[in-house]
């Protein structure tokens, strides 16, 4: 498809790039409590619809699950 | 209608750097650009000159991250004035930037600009397409609120980090499309780095969220929607797969790695023969980042809502009825003449203004037709589909991109 002519080449940034420890920047901070946030009310919605014993059942088990993944117990 | 052939526009939005740091250098070999003559100049803390240098480099010289929230950029766009509505000096750059680590030396840094040749992916794609003069983000402050102007064409008043909360009366673009049956989705980059802005859609999943897998997948099958909006990826952080460099340019991430995001975004397009010649690409920045640029922003259609003093951190109340700084934007088709420069501010008889609001007011607009629950700034923001021409480029002349 393409030509010599035509191809740009683009070089890859170096090895030491990568860095996972640079503090949070406060737009990430944000996106954190953002999605927090949606989770609160989305849960809120689930157990206010809640009206059975089995849709009680599905909602705790989704929550088991929430807590067992935060504290670090799977 | 030129523009009947396009039947996908794919909006790219990176982060945190202006027009004049990543492409004014190139008003040195097109003299239509509006860049960097070399002479531009802001003063430092001890009252020096200190002009712009082209010695921008890829990481670890704008550490720590250079202040862009509402204060940092009024003193950025104002100093040595009274204010708005005065017209912005654009000379407090420096001074602001000196406040984030006091060092006189380190705070030239915000001066520095690419030289085209360290970046030929968004220099490439300049040369070869249309690059906007005049695409300025659509507030003087941080990402959160610039986002949101590229999906509700409003931030609801908001002019800082706050959690973002739809609050009517206006849809976002992904929520428009849907309900008219048209397709829309917003590609994160993984799970890992999500979605920037719009949480409050997540429960709409699937239908209006696909990671960047997904959309290299919906690019080879054809599947791709009527709308899509790119989010890059805003960390790096441990993959599935190993380490995954954060690729949004936003300092202090490396700018070769969204580089390299750039182009394989286009590249997904532009390998797929159908979907090459019916697709426009858009691809611009949320915001400056509090790095230089030397254009003032201009006035604009105000939003119908009203900051108080206290919510910017400045003397002002902000009515919305200006624009951010400028960033740069490219749309990128087989339909747009290669070299196609779009005036701006400096044309004052055929300068056109875009802000991020002409995102959701274009896709609008080419999709949906007359529209009317919309913000004032979206109904009054220039839409960019009329630059789409009935004259398709040849295959030789339009760019692939190869990774080292």
């Amino acid at each position: 498809m393409s030509t010599s002519k035509n191809v740009i080449r683009v070089p890859k940034p170096p090895a030491d790039a990568f860095n996972k420890d640079r503090p949070v920047p406060q737009h990430l901070r944000t996106q954190m409590e953002h999605l927090a946030d949606t989770v609160r009310k989305l849960v809120r919605d689930e157990i206010k619809a809640a009206k059975t014993e089995g849709e009680a059942a599905v909602y705790i088990k989704k929550m088991t699950e929430i807590v067992r993944l935060f504290s670090g117990n799977q | 209608m030129a523009n009947g052939n396009i039947k996908h526009i794919v909006v790219l939005m990176m982060e945190n750097r202006s027009f004049d740091h990543m492409l004014g250098a190139l008003m040195k070999e097109d003299a239509r650009i509006n860049g960097l003559t070399g002479n531009e100049f802001n003063p430092d803390t001890k009252g020096a000159e200190i002009k712009v240098k082209p010695d921008a480099k890829f990481q670890g010289q704008l550490d720590p991250d250079p202040d862009h929230h509402f204060p940092g950029v009024n003193l950025q766009l104002y100093h040595g004035t009274d204010g708005p509505p005065e017209t912005p000096s654009m000379k407090g750059f420096i001074l602001d930037y000196f406040e984030q680590r006091r060092d006189v030396k380190h705070s030239h840094n915000i001066m520095n600009y690419f030289t085209p040749d360290k970046l030929p992916v968004l220099a490439g794609l300049a040369r070869s397409y249309a690059l906007f003069n005049g695409w300025f983000a659509s507030i003087p402050g941080p990402t959160l609120c610039n986002r949101a102007f590229s999906h509700y064409g409003t931030s609801f008043g908001q002019v800082g980090m706050d959690i973002f909360y739809w609050k009517g009366p206006y849809l976002s673009i992904y929520e428009r499309m849907i309900k008219a049956g048209r397709s829309a989705k917003l590609y994160y980059f993984d799970e890992h780095s999500s979605s920037l802005e719009v949480a409050n859609l997540f429960k709409n999943q699937p239908q209006l969220f696909g990671t960047y897998e997904q959309f290299l997948a919906d690019c080879k099958a054809g599947l791709l929607p009527d709308y899509s909006y790119i989010e890059p990826n805003y960390s790096d952080h441990e993959g599935d797969g190993g380490e995954v460099l954060a690729n949004d340019q936003h300092p202090d991430h490396n700018v070769q790695a969204g580089e390299i995001f750039i182009a394989s975004v286009y590249n997904a397009i532009r390998t797929n023969p159908d979907l090459w010649k019916s697709t426009a690409l858009l691809i611009t920045y949320d915001e400056h980042g509090g790095i230089y640029d030397h254009v003032p922003p201009p006035p604009c259609t105000p939003d119908g809502f009203v900051a108080s003093a206290a919510d910017t951190g400045t003397r002002f109340p902000f009515a919305f009825d200006r624009l951010g700084v400028r960033v740069p934007a490219l749309l990128i088709s087989p339909w747009v003449p290669r070299g196609t420069v779009i005036p701006g501010t400096e044309d004052l008889v055929n300068g056109r203004i875009f802000e991020h609001a002409s995102i959701p007011a274009t896709v609008t607009s080419f999709f949906l037709g007359d529209y009317d629950n919309r913000s004032p700034r979206e109904k009054a923001a220039s839409t960019f589909m009329d630059l789409i021409t009935d004259q398709m480029r040849p295959e030789e002349d339009c760019p692939l991109f190869d990774f080292e």
